[in-house]
């Protein structure tokens, strides 16, 4: 076989491209903890009604001698159940977990300006953990298309100040 | 391609080269002296355009960007 | 003496699947137009925002499905017939897949148009993803299923022609058009597959209502089975005009017979074992598999990084023989005022731009900051959108007039024209990708929102919004400017017995020097499947193990 020197060299520099990429990836995920979704688990989509996504919202959980929350959202046509009637209110500088589900078809969650983006199956419950370093408020924004009025579908997220977290709105 | 060898326009220009016959070309470069210096030269700016961009996009836009999934 | 006078009745065939992908570029192109107006609010009075997912889900089924499809089996019979010097064995079957196809054409169109239509209760909003439950039409399936049996049926037709040849040729090795030709049906079998498993196993049984229920992830899954070596199938062909033709449309001789066969051997092998990047971010895949796609993808790079190499190199050395020097400058040197030359080249310039954003969509972490933003839709019209489609047209000016003895009518219009798609699309893309980064969601009507707005980092809402709207008029502009030459010269243009340069110089590392076991079909075949099989067994079984409908979801209408 005849390959020019020039693009046996070029051949290796694109391995060397390859193993970079692949190498930042693998840094970032293990040393800065940027992460993606797994496999969490499966839920009925006809019965949400039964488990903690019957009573969607914010809860407040101890996990390692640490004050966290929990968020239940339900994507549904065309609202976040919380999110869109109601702004989700949470802590800043506090680790908080979303479980986020679809009782009927695909959405997107997308909180806009940020890494937090994560799709929403029907059947499927998509768990991440993060923590809001800023107190702002962000929009949610579905980006998966859900139906004729997807565009209309958008929500909001509150971040407030940890001590001014008002905790009666709290679900059990 | 073989099946070009058999496929002349006519007979007197088979004898010749493509590149004889084309008269956009002033020299016929075989394959042993053709040293590809510009392709060279592209694909390491290209290279290095790429690695650039990368480290930009993935430490800065990325990385900088949070909240982000940490677990 | 050109192909239509060799081969009349194979020129007959591309030129009936030339004309239907030419309908389908006119009509999904002026869908894009309109899509372009619509969502940057420049002009809204064509049809509200519900309507748009009927335009959007046109097309993208009529662009990225029906243009393609189409357009490659014309390519393919061309370069089929012509590498082999032989007409196709069984005319009736040739022409019973493309009738097949054009009928699962016309039946998803209808499907989809259906939606325009008041109260109709034929509709098929489900974009051309598909994702149930939102549940289209049965014909919108059955259609889709056709066009695919079709398109089995075309790479059976140039595997008979191959057979045959060979039965006349066992020593010579197979020419390398062919050679594209079949590696690219066998990567098409590889992932079709899971199509045919999704449409044909769920989602026709599902739509006619002989099941309810549907498990969602399970078809999502299906889908990027097939749905990332579908871009391959489609950029395939390009790689195909880049290494056979547009070396000498440069003025030279493509670099290496080898590489070419490796790079499209690779492509075979790792085409469907990466199709989980486009589920990064979807629940119940767990993060090992998600990794094995990424290291997958990334290696997948490499073909096209070699491709990079090989065809500059060509276009180098045709430049060089035509009087170019220095390390730079010989660039000037290329024939910039041939329409074809020019097309294949800016769009090769494209998918070097559009090669950067796919790397950021490849790599698992980074690929939130952008999934099912705008700057995914930025990404693929910069590599189906103008690497594959102004490839496709371009190369149309030089194989139109092969395939119907006339000559290219309005040359300039036709230099213009890929200019003009290069410009539009430089002006779209990016503005696309910037607004993807800035968080603006792909696949709506309205991406305006009550509650909050978009912070972009580079430049600002209305200027991109701009680019947008400007972008897509150039497009539009560009794709009359195609139809109108293509149209004139098909019928109106000279009659020659030579109406253009058709000879294809040989390599200049010919196949002489590629090794034999380059050209064995059975063992590449044989190695893709094992990575497929690697890839994809375990994560289905996990799916499917809980019962193939279960959690199951009920149909919702789109």
């Amino acid at each position: 076989m005849h390959i020019h020197k020039f693009e046996q060299f070029w051949i290796k520099l694109s391995f060397v491209l390859i193993a970079f990429f692949i190498v930042t990836v693998v840094y970032g995920f293990v040393a800065m903890d940027l992460k993606v979704i797994g496999d969490h688990a499966t839920i009925d989509p006809q019965n949400l009604a039964d488990t903690k996504f019957g009573n969607p919202g914010v809860r407040e959980v101890t996990r390692n001698g640490q004050t966290e929350y929990e968020v239940y959202v339900q994507t549904i046509q065309f609202a976040f159940n919380p999110g869109t009637a109601q702004p989700i209110v949470v802590p800043a500088n506090t680790r908080v977990t979303f479980y986020i589900t679809s009782p009927d078809v695909l959405h997107g969650f997308d909180v806009a300006g940020t890494n937090l983006n994560t799709m929403s199956i029907p059947g499927q419950v998509a768990k991440f953990t993060t923590i809001f370093p800023e107190v702002r408020e962000y929009g949610i924004v579905c980006n998966e298309y859900c139906g004729p009025a997807h565009h209309v579908m958008e929500g909001k997220i509150k971040v407030v100040p940890k001590s001014e977290f008002d905790k009666s709105n709290l679900v059990e | 391609m073989p099946e070009e060898k058999s496929n002349p326009t006519n007979n007197n220009e088979s004898e010749k080269s493509w590149e004889e016959r084309n008269p956009d070309i002033v020299r016929e470069i075989t394959i042993d002296e053709y040293q590809p210096y510009g392709t060279l030269t592209l694909t390491l700016i290209y290279f290095a355009i790429v690695a650039l961009m990368w480290v930009f996009m993935y430490f800065v836009e990325f990385a900088g960007n949070a909240p982000s999934i940490i677990d | 003496m050109t192909f239509i006078h060799k081969y009349p009745k194979a020129a007959k065939v591309a030129k009936a699947n030339f004309i239907v992908a030419f309908i389908a570029l006119a009509i999904g192109g002026l869908f894009g137009f309109v899509q372009a107006l619509h969502r940057t609010n420049v002009f809204r009075g064509f049809f509200n925002s519900g309507e748009y997912y009927t335009l959007l889900t046109g097309h993208g089924v009529l662009l990225a499905l029906i243009f393609t499809t189409f357009f490659i089996a014309g390519l393919f019979v061309w370069g089929v017939t012509r590498s082999l010097d032989r007409e196709p064995e069984n005319l009736t079957f040739t022409w019973s897949w493309f009738w097949l196809m054009t009928i699962g054409l016309v039946m998803a169109t209808i499907a989809i148009l259906g939606g325009l239509v008041p109260d109709s209760s034929i509709r098929a909003a489900v974009l051309y993803t598909f994702y149930p439950p939102l549940q289209a039409h049965p014909m919108f399936y059955i259609g889709l299923a056709l066009v695919v049996v079709g398109s089995w049926m075309a790479g059976a037709d140039w595997f008979w022609s191959y057979r045959k040849w060979r039965a006349e040729n066992p020593n010579e090795r197979i020419p390398i058009l062919a050679f594209m030709t079949l590696f690219t049906m066998l990567m098409w079998y590889v992932c079709t597959i899971g199509l045919a498993l999704e449409v044909v196993g769920l989602l026709i049984p599902w739509s006619l209502g002989w099941v309810t229920e549907i498990e969602p992830l399970l078809p999502r899954t299906l889908f990027w089975f097939f749905g990332h070596a579908v871009v391959y199938f489609w950029l395939l062909p390009a790689y195909y005009v880049w290494y056979a033709i547009l070396p000498k449309l440069s003025g030279g001789r493509l670099f290496s017979d080898s590489m070419t066969r490796i790079v499209f051997i690779i492509f075979l092998l790792l085409s469907t074992p990466v199709g989980y990047h486009h589920q990064y971010a979807d629940a119940g895949i767990s993060v090992g598999f998600k990794f094995y796609a990424m290291a997958t993808t990334l290696l997948i790079l490499l073909p096209s990084l070699i491709t990079l190499f090989t065809v500059v190199a060509s276009m180098e050395h045709g430049a060089r023989q035509r009087g170019g020097k220095g390390y730079l400058k010989w660039i000037g040197k290329l024939p910039w005022d041939s329409p074809a030359f020019v097309g294949c080249a800016l769009a090769g310039i494209m998918f070097a731009a559009g090669g950067f954003s796919g790397m950021i969509n490849a790599s698992m972490n980074i690929n939130v900051l952008i999934h099912n933003t705008i700057w995914v839709p930025g990404h693929f019209h910069l590599t189906v959108g103008t690497a594959v489609a102004l490839t496709f047209m371009a190369i149309t000016y030089w194989l139109l007039p092969q395939l119907t003895g006339r000559k290219l009518k309005y040359k300039t219009l036709a230099l213009i024209q890929p200019y003009a798609w290069f410009l539009g699309m430089t002006l779209m893309s990016n503005a696309m990708h910037r607004a993807g980064l800035a968080g603006v969601p792909r696949r709506t009507a309205e991406p305006e929102y009550s509650g909050f707005d978009f912070e972009p980092i580079f430049g600002t809402m209305t200027e991109m919004k701009w680019q947008i709207a400007i972008g897509g008029t150039i497009l539009m502009i560009s794709l009359i400017l195609f139809l109108w030459v293509v149209v004139a010269s098909w019928l109106a243009g000279e009659k020659s017995d030579k109406p253009v340069d058709d000879y294809i110089p040989e390599p200049l590392s010919g196949v002489e020097h590629t090794p034999a076991i380059l050209d064995n079909m059975k063992l590449w075949f044989g190695l893709a499947l094992l990575l497929v099989v690697l890839a994809y067994a375990f994560p289905l079984w996990e799916m499917v193990a809980d019962g193939i409908f279960s959690p199951g979801a009920l149909p919702r209408p789109s």
